[in-house]
């Protein structure tokens, strides 16, 4: 049960949602964009959070959009990662999706609650990550345009009152070689202890990383470490582990040094499978 | 069971269970139970617990963090009974409510410690503690 009174909002159009939003943040309201509501819902039972507005974003169509439109491939916050899966357009998308909550879940998760939200796994913005997308953005000074880097990667940088509107990706990274590896503690369905997803785009590869540190992120650094090949695979993988740009997590899941175990294994089986499929 | 010897993780495949019953009086409610009971005793053998923060609150509450092994995660049951009447019983029936439950953690440790080469005798058997364990014997070579 939600002990708390809030009000609910579903409004039309992204100015409205955006204007419901300063409405209620002036009333110090404390609201949130609300998508699938899993994480919301879940958080709010246990007195985790607490919120006077929930403004519903499933009534917007652009939220709602998923198309190819002049090589883009469009994804609306909205959408749920079933749908996502469903639609296939980026198997590397599908592939990851399905192996993240449980099907339940992923019928009301949205992809904009999944990457906006508080748990920060968020293993499906990773595909996003390696694929360059842009991502739209509607706040309290009008609809902006950004690099899904920008915002997303390494942590959250929205603006207060901003929402997540599309996911904008280029058609050409959709079916290149991909490779994903999900490590539990023991469940299949459980949050990552390591998470890679992985794409080789012709001579580069890159890669994505969730569950390691506390925040899911693509480095530069770790790409052009791993794709020295100059180097074995295992010295790069050391180099790269050596060098984490972030605090590696130690929690209920894992400690710090059972993941970068686990994290070298995954990365020498990502090593090998992309260079199998991409040549 | 298949053991992965790089990742300490682990399959349970095939379960066997043989009890004497003193006498079986309905097969198919005493093999419900002994499946029951194993079934229950792997959960926690392989990765129940509570686990605890330094002021002693527990971490994992709910059944999101406190885990159980899903429907979909079942082994193989092989359940038989050997049958000696018991006398003080009804009809020469023994109680057989708990004994999947007792020997199966015994018996997924014992598997893990051939499998592993080191002696596992801490629950639960999470690849993290095995993988533990063998470090610490490779330290002592």
């Amino acid at each position: 049960m939600i002990s708390f009174d809030f009000e609910y909002v579903l409004p039309a159009t992204m100015e409205e949602a955006v204007q419901s939003f300063q409405h209620a943040d002036s009333l110090r309201l404390e609201p949130l964009y609300y998508g699938g509501g899993s994480e919301i819902i879940t958080m709010a039972r246990i007195d985790q959070l607490r919120t006077g507005a929930m403004i519903d974003v499933k009534a917007i169509p652009e939220c709602k959009a998923l198309l190819h439109q002049g090589g883009k491939w469009i994804v609306g916050a909205a959408r749920t990662l079933t749908e996502l899966a469903a639609d296939n357009s980026f198997p590397l998308l599908t592939e990851t999706v399905l192996h993240l909550a449980d099907q339940t879940n992923r019928n009301r998760i949205t992809i904009g609650g999944h990457v906006c939200g508080k748990l920060f796994y968020r293993e499906a913005l990773l595909p996003f990550l390696l694929t360059d997308s842009e991502v739209i953005l509607a706040g309290p000074r009008g609809v902006r345009r950004a690099s899904i880097h920008t915002v997303f990667n390494g942590g959250l940088r929205l603006e207060r009152g901003e929402m997540l509107v599309q996911l904008i990706t280029d058609r050409r990274y959709l079916d290149q070689p991909t490779y994903t590896v999900k490590r539990t503690k023991i469940e299949y369905v459980d949050y990552p202890v390591v998470r890679i997803c992985a794409m080789h785009t012709g001579d580069w590869m890159r890669f994505a990383f969730a569950g390691v540190s506390a925040v899911p992120f693509r480095s530069q650094q770790i790409d052009e470490a791993l794709n020295n090949r100059s180097l074995p695979p295992e010295v790069r993988i050391n180099q790269v582990i050596r060098n984490w740009p972030l605090p590696v997590l130690s929690d209920m899941l894992a400690s710090a040094d059972y993941r970068r175990f686990v994290l070298s294994n995954a990365l020498s089986d990502t090593l090998a499978a992309l260079e199998l499929k991409g040549g | 069971m298949e053991f992965d010897k790089r990742e300490c993780t682990y399959r349970i495949v095939k379960v066997y269970s043989v009890f004497d019953a003193g006498r079986v009086i309905n097969a198919g409610t005493a093999r419900g139970q002994v499946v029951g009971g194993v079934n229950m005793g792997l959960s926690f053998a392989s990765r129940e617990g509570f686990l605890f923060n330094q002021a002693g609150v527990v971490l994992n509450p709910q059944l999101r963090s406190y885990k159980i092994t899903r429907f979909g995660e079942q082994p193989e049951y092989a359940v038989d009974f050997v049958e000696t009447p018991f006398v003080e019983g009804p009809y020469g029936a023994r109680g057989i409510a708990e004994h999947g439950t007792i020997g199966s953690p015994g018996s997924l440790a014992n598997a893990l410690s051939i499998a592993a080469g080191v002696e596992l005798n801490e629950l639960p058997l999470t690849p993290e503690l095995i993988w533990r364990a063998r470090g610490a014997a490779h330290d002592l070579i």
